[in-house]
């Protein structure tokens, strides 16, 4: 068997630790985590919260996830610019090589943070 | 001239300039090349004008692939994929054609016993003679050039800084539409070469011996024998060239012992080595694709479609560039060929999940498998030998023993996990990857393509190689080898264009020579 999942899931999770460094609050000036998961949600959809719980199975926590989507939308103006800004981040991920796989699935690691932030909240509705 | 070879005196000896074997597209386009330069040309033919079962029995032998712990056998590849009739294999070839890229005659340090002697640069102006032998367009392949300020293109344009690519490949036929058959040249140049005062075509004979002089430094003549007939005949020059295809140019060297015992060229053990074809590995995989999104901006992912410049039937296939392969250290790859699913299959609930993710983007198709056609690195355990059973007219029959390796597997992989990013990056698309490498092995067809390299590989030395940068064999001075067995690298792309390029040039040096 292949195994480069492993070794993808490891980095994803580093560079998660990396970019929260932060006091793990769920509120920001775009509003609270659950708030934060509304307008992801609205902006990419639900069907992901599968993969957004596998994510939180093999990577980070839920803290992790919410303390780096705070720490996102507290330098981001509105929820428009929060959106664009994660699409921009996603595209970024990808031509870096950031990308991990969920189910067999490849994901920007940024993405994969989305769908777990929609499954912690609610998930698909 | 035609001569029906069975209907020759037995005994009887010719005399040519040129003697070649073989009449697909290396030797055809040899003949066509030298016909009107002042040589007399023998083009002998073990087939007729039409298939013989036969004729076509000669050629069978064993086919083996095996590597990743995993071995499979498959008999009738060998009779499969080559024809042994007036046209050779392009009378059943798919037509595809497309120059090899620069990278692959460089040597990579990724790629073990990689590089040739000559550069794309040296073929470039061989590749624009072949153009007319097949029927398709003069060459300009690359499609930045080929499409700039046209709205329409053949594949999805990731843009400048991408890592994939459009590989252009142009179809031979002469039918612009590109809905008839690819360019048969048998068919395309039975009537000239008829015609042709200087050349002599011998249908229906066999080369079945190639004999050397007592020093084993030339060639003095060929044995011919017919099935049919039951007579042997044969043809003496002052150059030969063996262009049977990279099967049978193998068979031949190796059969003719009786000066060097271990064949011709082959004092170094390397006629049969470095065996390749192109392992086609079918991705388990699936895409979504917002194809909505894409025939709004004429920018379709996968395509077969008419040149808007050129009006002729072309085909895009996905490559990894050139500069990232070199930092990628992969072997070439192309990813095309999907087979698409329509309306949406998901299978599980994670792609079923994976599907909703598009919704709202206007996806309409779900695409279920991709093929990634990943050149064969060279491999000296990948060969051809000689078993000890024969055939009809007494010559050893082929053991073919083909290597598939964790290499192949891994760039097959990483190309196409390139190809999913830059899906997701823009937008347009997402990958699955659910494969091992013994998945892998059992799902690829076990012919390996119908490419069969390598075998008497060119090189700057005899130490690593069978022919010179001019296709002679080392070691013999009169003794040439024309088509894919001389092929250092196997590249992504199918071999014909650049057996007629490359044959294209021989006839330059022949020609030179007399």
């Amino acid at each position: 068997m292949i195994s480069r999942r492993k070794l993808v899931i490891g980095g994803a999770a580093t560079l998660g630790l990396a970019l929260t460094g932060c006091d793990g609050s769920s509120s920001s000036g775009t509003g609270s985590a659950s708030e934060i998961a509304a307008t992801l949600r609205k902006r990419f959809g639900s069907s992901g919260s599968l993969f957004g719980a596998r994510y939180l199975e093999l990577n980070e926590t839920g803290d992790e996830v919410e303390s780096f989507f705070a720490s996102l939308a507290r330098d981001t103006a509105d929820e428009s610019a929060l959106g664009a800004r994660i699409e921009e981040m996603i595209a970024k991920d990808c031509r870096a090589g950031r990308t991990l796989y969920l189910d067999h699935w490849m994901f920007s690691e940024t993405e994969a943070r989305v769908h777990a932030l929609v499954h912690l909240h609610g998930g698909a509705s | 001239m035609l001569i029906d070879s069975t209907e020759v005196p037995e005994g009887k000896i010719f005399e040519h300039d040129v003697c070649i074997v073989g009449a697909g597209a290396a030797g055809i386009t040899l003949a066509k090349e030298l016909e009107g330069s002042g040589l007399s040309v023998a083009l002998l033919e073990s087939g007729g004008l039409e298939n013989d079962a036969a004729v076509w029995d000669l050629y069978t032998g064993k086919w083996e692939v095996a590597g990743l712990g995993q071995r499979r056998d498959h008999n009738q590849t060998i009779k499969l994929t080559r024809l042994h009739y007036f046209g050779g294999t392009t009378n059943h070839w798919g037509g595809f054609c497309s120059p090899y890229d620069a990278i692959d005659f460089e040597v990579r340090d990724w790629v073990p016993d990689s590089g040739w002697p000559i550069s794309l640069t040296d073929l470039e102006e061989y590749y624009e003679r072949a153009c007319p032998y097949v029927n398709v367009p003069s060459f300009n392949y690359d499609p930045e050039e080929e499409y700039r300020g046209h709205r329409q293109r053949p594949l999805y344009d990731f843009g400048p800084e991408s890592t994939i690519g459009t590989k252009m490949f142009h179809r031979a036929t002469d039918d612009p539409s590109g809905r008839g058959v690819p360019t048969h040249l048998g068919e395309k140049f039975q009537a000239d070469l008829e015609a042709a005062a200087d050349v002599t075509v011998y249908l229906k004979g066999s080369c079945t011996h190639v004999a050397l002089d007592s020093a084993g430094g030339r060639v003095t003549n060929l044995q011919v024998k017919t099935v049919a007939g039951g007579n042997v005949f044969e043809i003496a020059a002052k150059h030969f060239v063996l262009a049977a295809g990279g099967l049978e140019n193998t068979r031949l060297l190796l059969h003719s012992d009786d000066v060097h015992p271990t064949g011709i060229g082959n004092h170094k053990d390397l006629v049969g080595r470095y065996f390749m074809g192109h392992a086609h590995f079918t991705m388990d995989a699936g895409l979504f694709f917002a194809i909505k999104a894409q025939r709004k901006r004429n920018l379709p992912l996968y395509a077969q479609f008419i040149d808007p410049v050129r009006k002729h039937n072309t085909y895009g296939f996905f490559v990894v560039k050139e500069e990232f392969q070199r930092a990628h250290r992969l072997l070439n790859a192309n990813m095309g060929g999907m087979v698409w699913t329509n309306p949406h299959e998901p299978e599980t609930e994670a792609d079923r999940a994976a599907l909703g993710l598009l919704e709202g983007r206007d996806s309409e198709v779900l695409v279920r498998e991709c093929l990634v056609n990943v050149e064969q690195e060279p491999n000296p355990e990948s060969r051809v030998t000689l078993r000890d059973e024969r055939d009809g007219l007494g010559m050893r029959r082929l053991q073919v023993s083909a290597k598939v390796t964790s290499q192949q597997v891994d760039s097959a992989i990483r190309s196409f996990e390139l190809f999913g990013r830059e899906l997701a990056a823009n937008g347009v698309g997402r990958i699955k990857i659910d494969t091992s490498e013994e998945k892998m092995f059992w799902a690829l067809p076990p012919r390996l393509g119908a490419h069969h390299m390598g075998t008497t590989r060119m090189a700057v030395s005899d130490s690593k190689g069978v022919v010179d940068s001019h296709c002679k064999v080392f070691g013999v001075e009169n003794l040439f080898v024309s088509g894919a067995s001389v092929f250092a690298t196997g590249s992504c792309v199918n071999p014909t264009f650049t057996i007629v390029a490359m044959a294209v040039r021989l006839a330059d040096r022949l020609k030179a020579l007399s």
